[in-house]
């Protein structure tokens, strides 16, 4: 069994398989032969897994990104943002860090944002002089800001399963997000400043009024997004059909610049572009479900308490466990099997469950892009259509700008409670 | 592949992207009886998912026709020249033998669906259609990968 | 030699009725067949989301599962009866009610076609409604955004009687939309909502009279045949042995829970009996009106009307 639900996946996906084949066989072999489990089992995880409301989001913000990307209307809001960070170092860099964390503040899919920030920042950084390795890397990277910004899917899921009031695990998410963005616009900037890539462009209160006035269609969806989120009009996953529809509306009534032909085009790339994501995540529901069944997760906690830790050591453990978690994992399933089995512990340390639903946000956020399984690296290889391999060695460095971040947050409680009480009281 | 394949292909897409728009249009309108007219669409959400589990494996199956499923390609493509052949060919079997064998697990799951007379919480229609398009979708797609391990075989080796 | 899956969607705590009957279940089979059968429970939907569990069952690949009683419907249609608010006084009378010999015998029958049957139906507290605005009589309900927990026209109707809109949202989405006002109000299990802080953001919390969560634990009947009439017996008997952990936590849960819930900044509102009067009145016709026009399903809920009046 270990073979089948450890080596086998790994060996398989080495050996050039389709990701969605690989998860498939190895759970079928397992079940097959080492588990007495009906069969059963493997159709109706398959069905199941992908028979989620939350899901729509995907799909439906993948063809708001295509639509958005396919007229002028992404351009625009580009040469918005740059009016404002043009003369900075590595300025398309900050647009993109500042993009994803405006698109993170919108969507609560990860996924959805590497594909539609993409589709628009990586051809505009690539004709800016930017290497294709970096800014795919930064692509595939900070998008996964999204699911530490409110709203985030995780965090509805980790409140659901350990009992914490899911708007204050919102509130705590403002900061550490905002701070996570920083970092990684610090970053961005030093890169391009040291190695001298990428344009830098003069502002004047001209060009700003200029670059708002062409960008107020586009500066409108975010407002629309969030004002009807937040104002009560429509639910996350509902927003991403209004940004749909907007984008519609946008580009062929208002700006007249895409035909119907070119929607259906739109909704041609984003039926296949869908199909490639959901296609393995409805095998990856299989494989992690049969992970929980066989009461890996228990097992995993199991071993870690067994070395009766301190809360510090403890925190160190589970973000080792879940970095290497992050690896092979997606998210949901990641919180779905472990919260259950941790939350006694965090419980019994004394640990805030806001504070560690952060943590472990935060953690699984980075697991979005560490190779050899992120779901942003598969998006982005099939968005951007780069090489795995380059995708790899691109996110390294984004990696370890995470990895301080992460550390800062477990470590200081104070950012991510601190959070919580400013915007808790702001509500 | 034949030109007739390609189109049939083609205007599968099509058909598949009209069903997108249904989506999000069905969607859209929840949103506008429930806000404006305080109706909201009871079903809407379950048709939209049913419409999304549509769209993902019957966009496999031509996601497999032009081979662009995500993998790994790192390692494949170190290999010298002379070994890509006969990779190819084992990886279109292995696809071929694991979809294969998923979908006659899953006919059979169908089956019983469809005996049992399943039908969906909120519109009530019977579900085993739906059901029904992960084992066409897997069946569609071990048959393209086998057709592709033939005609690389039949492929004379220098190109 | 057996392992029993048991699936609910709640989380096991110390103070919840039917997590009682979980444990107390577990420790019964585990117990009267020697350890023959690993009863194994997976609480808080860690074996995937409730409609994918219910056809687990039905398929054989899990063994149990304890949804509420809407999720059923789609194996069987005769399940929806059990939605029918206005049959029960209060959740002892609901304990009597469905463990009356004549109501075993009917629910028995559920599900053969599916090859399933509910093993134990009990309530899981009375029907709870958090909103943002105080709900103190029938008429607040008036205009409503009201997320139903389910799509079926025995919950829905009587809602749209008194003047409310219903909504179909899952459990996950529920409490974001309340904070931002997407939806006004929204039923949900009393547990559910003080252990997710609904008070937070939706802090009025209102009982609604004649009103129960029921809940159906689904079993395959191949897993019974497959362990033979020995162990089935042992499984049933533990069932039925398990109720009574499950009632000694009748009082202390309701009542842990009302005040969890004012702790936690939440107000409990009751409708004075005027307004239950009032409630009743118009929800009545609509509950009679779905069950009138499906005759099946007027005959089960003739024969639980009498075992409930029976029982009181
Ligand atoms: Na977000
Ligand atoms: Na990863």
């Amino acid at each position: 069994m270990i073979l089948s639900l450890a080596l086998l996946p790994v060996a398989l996906l080495l050996f050039g398989l389709p990701v969605f084949v690989v998860l498939l066989l190895s759970s079928t072999v397992a079940l097959a032969f080492f588990m007495p489990i009906p069969m059963t089992a493997v159709h109706q995880n398959l069905f199941g897994s992908i028979s989620a409301t939350g899901l729509l989001a995907v799909p439906y913000f993948i063809f708001a990104g295509e639509l958005m990307s396919r007229g002028t209307v992404a351009r625009r809001l580009v040469t918005f943002v740059r009016g404002f960070v043009g003369p900075l170092p590595g300025a398309l860099g900050l647009t993109t860090v500042g993009t994803a964390t405006v698109f993170g503040a919108i969507s609560g899919s990860s996924a959805a944002a590497v594909a539609s920030v993409g589709k628009v920042m990586h051809p505009a950084m690539r004709q800016d002089g930017y290497p294709d390795r970096f800014s795919a890397g930064m692509i595939t990277s900070v998008s996964a800001i999204g699911i530490v910004i409110p709203p985030s899917i995780p965090m509805i899921v980790y409140g659901a399963s350990s009992e914490t009031s899911i708007p204050r695990l919102y509130a705590a998410g403002v900061l550490p997000g905002l701070l996570l963005a920083a970092m990684l616009a610090l970053y961005v900037g030093w890169r391009a400043w040291r190695s001298g890539f990428g344009s830098r462009t003069a502002i004047s209160p001209g060009s700003i009024a200029a670059g708002t006035a062409q960008a107020l269609p586009a500066l409108m969806a975010p407002v629309i997004i969030l004002g009807g989120i937040y104002g009560g009009v429509f639910s996350p996953t509902e927003a991403a059909s209004v940004a749909c529809v907007y984008a519609i509306v946008v580009s062929k009534f208002i700006l007249r610049e895409l035909s119907w032909r070119d929607i259906l085009d739109c909704a041609v790339s984003t039926v296949l572009f869908s199909a490639q994501i959901l296609v393995i995540v409805a095998a990856a529901g299989l494989f992690s479900w049969l992970l929980t069944v066989n009461q890996v997760p228990q097992a995993m906690v199991a071993a870690i308490t067994a070395w009766e830790i301190t809360p510090w050591q403890f925190l160190i453990a589970i973000n080792i466990v879940l970095l290497l978690w992050g690896c092979v994992m997606d998210p949901m399933s990641a919180i779905l099997l472990l919260v259950p089995v941790l939350i006694p512990l965090v419980d019994a340390l004394g640990i805030d469950k806001v504070h560690f639903g952060i943590v472990m946000t935060l953690n699984l956020a980075v697991g979005l892009f560490t190779p050899p399984f992120g779901i942003n690296i598969f998006v982005a290889q099939s968005a951007l259509r780069m090489r795995t391999g380059d995708i790899y060695r691109g996110v390294v460095p984004f990696f370890a700008v995470f990895l301080v971040a992460l550390v800062a947050i477990t470590f200081v409680p104070a950012i991510s409670l601190g959070s919580m009480t400013l915007f808790m009281a702001v509500n | 592949m034949p030109p007739f394949a390609t189109k049939l292909a083609h205007g599968f897409t099509l058909l598949l992207a009209l069903v997108l728009l249904a989506m999000v249009g069905l969607s859209a309108g929840n949103v506008v009886a429930r806000y404006l007219f305080n109706a909201a669409i009871l079903w809407a959400d379950e048709i939209a998912v049913f419409g999304m589990i549509l769209l993902t494996w019957l966009g496999a199956i031509v996601v497999a026709w032009r081979g662009s499923d995500i993998r790994m390609d790192l390692l494949v493509a170190a290999l010298p020249r002379g070994a890509q052949r006969p990779v190819a060919v084992l990886q279109d079997l292995v696809v071929a033998g694991s979809c294969g064998w998923v979908a006659w697990l899953s006919y059979g799951y169908v089956t019983r669906v469809h005996r049992i007379g399943m039908t969906s919480d909120s519109a009530r229609l019977p579900v085993w259609p739906v059901h029904a398009v992960i084992p066409v979708a897997l069946a569609a797609i071990a048959l393209i990968a086998l057709v592709r391990a033939l005609r690389t075989l039949r492929r004379p080796q220098t190109k | 030699d057996f392992v029993m899956r048991v699936s609910s969607p709640a989380p096991l705590s110390a103070i919840d009725p039917l997590s009682a009957w979980m444990e107390a279940f577990e420790a019964g089979v585990e117990a009267g067949s020697n350890g023959r059968i690993d009863v194994q429970l997976y609480p808080a939907s860690q074996l995937g989301p409730i409609p994918a569990t219910v056809e687990g069952v039905a398929m054989g690949t899990i063994e149990m599962t304890l949804p509420i009683i809407g999720f059923l419907s789609r194996l069987e249609p005769r399940f929806q009866v059990l939605d029918a608010g206005g049959l029960f006084d209060d959740e002892r009378h609901a304990l009597r009610t469905l463990s009356d010999p004549r109501v075993r015998a009917m629910l028995g029958e559920f599900g053969a076609d599916a090859g399933v049957e509910p093993l134990v139906v009990l309530t899981s507290g009375q029907s709870f409604v958090v909103s943002r605005a105080p709900i103190d009589e029938p008429a607040d309900l008036n205009g409503v955004k009201l997320r139903t927990g389910g799509a079926t026209p025995l919950v829905n109707d009587p809602m749209i009687a008194l003047g409310a809109s219903p909504v179909s949202m899952p459990l996950g989405e529920a409490l974001p939309a309340l904070q931002t006002g997407t939806i006004d109000a929204a039923t949900i299990n009393a547990s559910v909502a003080v252990g997710f802080n609904f008070a937070d953001v939706a802090p009025n919390g209102t009982f609604l009279p004649g009103n129960f969560t029921v809940i159906g634990g689904l079993v395959n009947r191949d897993f019974l045949a497959m362990i033979g009439p020995d162990l089935e017996a042992v499984v049933r008997q533990a069932a039925e042995d398990a109720k009574t952990a499950y009632e000694a936590r009748l009082d202390s849960g309701a009542q842990t829970l009302a005040a969890a819930w004012t702790n936690a900044g939440g107000a409990i509102h009751t409708f004075s009996d005027d307004g239950v009067a009032a409630y009743t009145a118009v929800t009545e016709p609509a509950v009679q009106a779905v069950i009138g026009a499906n005759p099946q399903m007027q005959a089960d809920y003739d024969l639980l009307r009498q075992a409930a009046t029976d029982n009181r």
